[in-house]
């Protein structure tokens, strides 16, 4: 309701400046050529992130200067530090990169905005852009048309340049016929309270439009046409670097807690270097005339010197705001801290991944992880184990043993309100992600539902298990316990072992013979159950129903923990194809897992280690 | 660098069995260094002192490493052996032209 009513008096606000003026029409068209030529810019660009900007952005973002660098250059070249921002949101949401990373490319996107100005200033006012954008505009749409992904990319990315140029032109000739009309400057707030005021209608201006390369040209162009004083423009500019974190604020409305604890840094960095800008006001002025004197800049060309005053606060704010950084992170961090849910809520999954199909498939990724540590959790609660117990070094027979009591737990209560929940926003978001993806990401994130859906079925599975284990833990019968005592070290060793492969870093990670071991082991283990039941019944140490019931939870143990080495499998894969492919092609078959198991090592003379170890460092 | 060593450097790059090839042992190396890390670990968790039961599983494991070590050294073999042959033969035709 708020927002229509916004929207309706800008609307009649604008069509009252029509009526008045057709230049205000024409400067109005200009704005809006030009943020169309930005949304065309950005279309563009996301053609390109199929893979590639996502490997140079995981790449280029190692370390803060790596980061900032990363940041100038992408905004440079782009010439959007809203694109930029979102972009890194959806990253940092995506968990591609840290929240540090992600404020050191948000510092170089505001460093690296200013280039615009020094393009428009330099460029933009002096030459009749127009005459460029009638090109662009047509071979650009040509291409848009063309079926080819990258070519259409490559079209909207030269159609939006060739209406940013038509914009700036538009803009340029209203104010140019304003100015004999109507003279603005007289309308100029000189000191202080001028100020304030114009570095409010800065903010103002660039979060209707969100977009401060849009405020900005329309200041250049405003100055260039002396339709405002030189000091105003100044406020102006310092103001539209603060409304510009509007696109990053509204971009993290849909992005995870780190997402919005970026555009908390935005706004704090822009803010503080706004701050800077108009305490040192006159200081700063000064040495801008300073560096336009030695840069040869007339004296006169307050357009240029408008481009060094953007660039000069915004380089202070970061030499002023770098050695904060940490501090900045750790203050983010309890600011806005990790909610913990009583009900399971994605995390990585937001509407800023869906169209980046690279970013997609890792929020895919992260989220089944989020999921597993839910189900993890409630599958080890299940058996009557602690989690922590578990991530620990402790043997799990002393966890066994220590806990014999069952640990209340609602097994359908968690189901339904962290897994299923969990589990149909990924379901959800892969069918609307897959859309851009490629056969090879579809395959992977395909993979990474079926391991959703395992755990899904294994917590079936927990659930009769936990009921039974329940109520035998406290039985009178010693030999009925430690035989369910077996099943939960069966169950408890395994999941040991995963969170031990989950504790491995990505380089040391070797999933093929941890998983083949326990894979024997459990084998082993089914086999010597069945010889101890029959050997309790037997010995009448328990009852016919008894074996009944701890054969069919024997069964339900089997089926979790096959699905638990599967899901494995599925989650704790190398993460490059090749590499996966290879390591599958060393996979063992049963005979030769059985011809392994009964060699002695020691007696192994086909090749001795020091023989390995010369040919694999050849 | 003559011409000719050019070419076949461009063309062993264009080559795409070749460069399959080469990213494939480049691979298996890899896993094979980290079969061999993993292998150590395990050893000196062995000799730290575990209980009975954790030594037996992580012999086990260690005897399917040695396995997993065994095959990859023999396909290595294998494909080094093919990517020289490759190499050697067109050598030979280069000589023949």
């Amino acid at each position: 309701m708020y927002r229509k009513a916004v929207l309706l008096s800008i609307f009649l606000v604008l069509s009252y400046g029509f009526w008045l003026s057709p230049d205000i029409k024409q400067i109005a068209a200009g704005v809006a050529i030009f943020l169309f030529g930005m949304l065309l810019l950005e279309e563009g660009f996301k053609a390109f992130t199929g893979g590639v900007l996502e490997k140079i952005l995981q790449k280029s973002t190692k370390g803060l200067f790596k980061s900032m660098s990363f940041g100038v250059i992408t905004t440079t070249m782009m010439q959007s530090s809203s694109l930029v921002s979102v972009i890194t949101i959806s990253f940092l949401s995506a968990g591609l990169i840290t929240l540090a990373s992600g404020i050191g490319i948000i510092f170089g996107a505001n460093l690296g905005t200013t280039t615009g100005a020094w393009l428009i200033a330099g460029f933009g006012i002096k030459v009749k852009i127009s005459a460029y954008a009638m090109p662009l505009l047509v071979f650009g749409v040509i291409l848009v048309l063309q079926k080819q992904k990258d070519l259409k990319g490559l079209g909207y990315v030269l159609a939006g340049v060739g209406f940013l140029f038509l914009g700036i032109s538009y803009m340029k000739e209203g104010f140019e016929t304003f100015r004999e009309q109507i003279d603005l400057t007289a309308y100029a707030v000189s000191g202080f309270k001028g100020l304030l005021l114009y570095t409010l209608i800065g903010i103002l201006a660039t979060v209707i439009m969100q977009s401060s390369h849009a405020t900005l040209v329309l200041i250049i162009t405003a100055l260039a046409s002396q339709q405002v004083t030189y000091e105003n423009a100044l406020a102006l500019a310092i103001g539209s670097n603060i409304g510009t974190t509007i696109t990053a604020i509204l971009g993290s409305i849909s992005a995870n807690i780190n997402g919005k604890r970026l555009a908390a840094a935005h706004l704090i960095f822009n803010a503080v270097t706004g701050i800077i800008a108009i305490a040192m006001i006159s200081n700063l002025i000064m040495l801008v005339d300073w560096i336009a004197q030695n840069l040869d800049i007339d004296n006169d060309n307050y357009t240029l010197k408008l481009a060094i005053f953007h660039t000069l606060f915004n380089l202070i704010g970061i030499i002023v705001m770098l050695p904060f950084i940490n501090r900045l992170v750790t203050l983010l961090m309890r600011l806005l801290p990790e909610k913990t849910h009583a009900i399971a809520e994605p995390v990585y999954l937001n509407k800023a991944s869906i169209e980046l199909p690279e970013t997609a498939v890792e929020a895919v990724r992260k989220e089944t992880l989020n999921l597993y540590h839910y189900f993890f959790g409630i599958i080890c609660h299940g058996l009557s184990l602690r989690v922590r117990d578990i991530k620990s070094d402790k043997p799990v027979k002393e966890i066994i043993e220590s806990e014999k009591k069952p640990i209340p737990v609602n097994i359908q209560e968690e189901y339904t309100n962290k897994i299923k929940r969990l589990y149909g926003a990924i379901v959800d978001f892969i069918s609307q992600a897959n859309e851009n993806m490629t056969q090879e990401q579809m395959n992977e994130v395909y993979e990474l539902r079926s391991a959703g859906r395992l755990m899904l079925e294994s917590i079936k599975g927990a659930k009769h298990l936990h009921k039974n284990l329940s109520r035998h833990l406290n039985d009178p019968n010693p030999y009925i316990r430690e035989e369910y005592n077996k099943i939960r070290y069966r169950l408890g060793s395994i999941l040991r072992g995963l969170a031990e492969l989950e504790k491995d870093p990505d380089e040391e990670r070797i999933v093929l013979p941890t998983l083949e071991a326990m894979r024997q082991e459990m084998k082993q283990a089914d086999e010597q159950f069945f010889n101890d039941i029959d050997q309790h019944i037997r010995a009448h140490h328990i009852t016919g129903t008894m074996a009944t019931s701890l054969m069919n939870d024997n069964s339900y143990a089997k089926q979790i923990a096959k699905k638990l080495l599967k899901i494995a499998t599925i989650l704790f894969k190398n993460r490059d194809t090749t590499m996966h492919e290879v390591e599958q092609s060393l996979q063992l078959d049963e005979q030769e897992i059985a011809d392994a198991l009964r060699a002695d090592k020691n007696t192994d003379k086909d090749c001795s280690p020091e023989e390995k170890t010369d040919h694999e460092d050849k | 660098m003559k011409i000719n060593e050019l070419i076949n450097l461009a063309d062993d790059y264009l080559n795409s069995k070749n460069r399959k090839q080469k990213s494939k042992i480049k691979c298996l190396k890899h896993i094979l260094k980290k079969l061999r890390k993993r292998e150590k670990k395990l050893e000196s968790k062995r000799q730290k002192g575990v209980n009975d039961n954790d030594k037996e599983k992580i012999s086990s494991e260690l005897k399917l490493i040695h396995a997993h070590r065994k095959k990859g050294l023999t396909l290595l073999k294998q494909l080094q052996q093919e990517l020289n042959e490759a190499k050697k033969s067109k050598k030979d035709k280069a000589g023949d032209i």
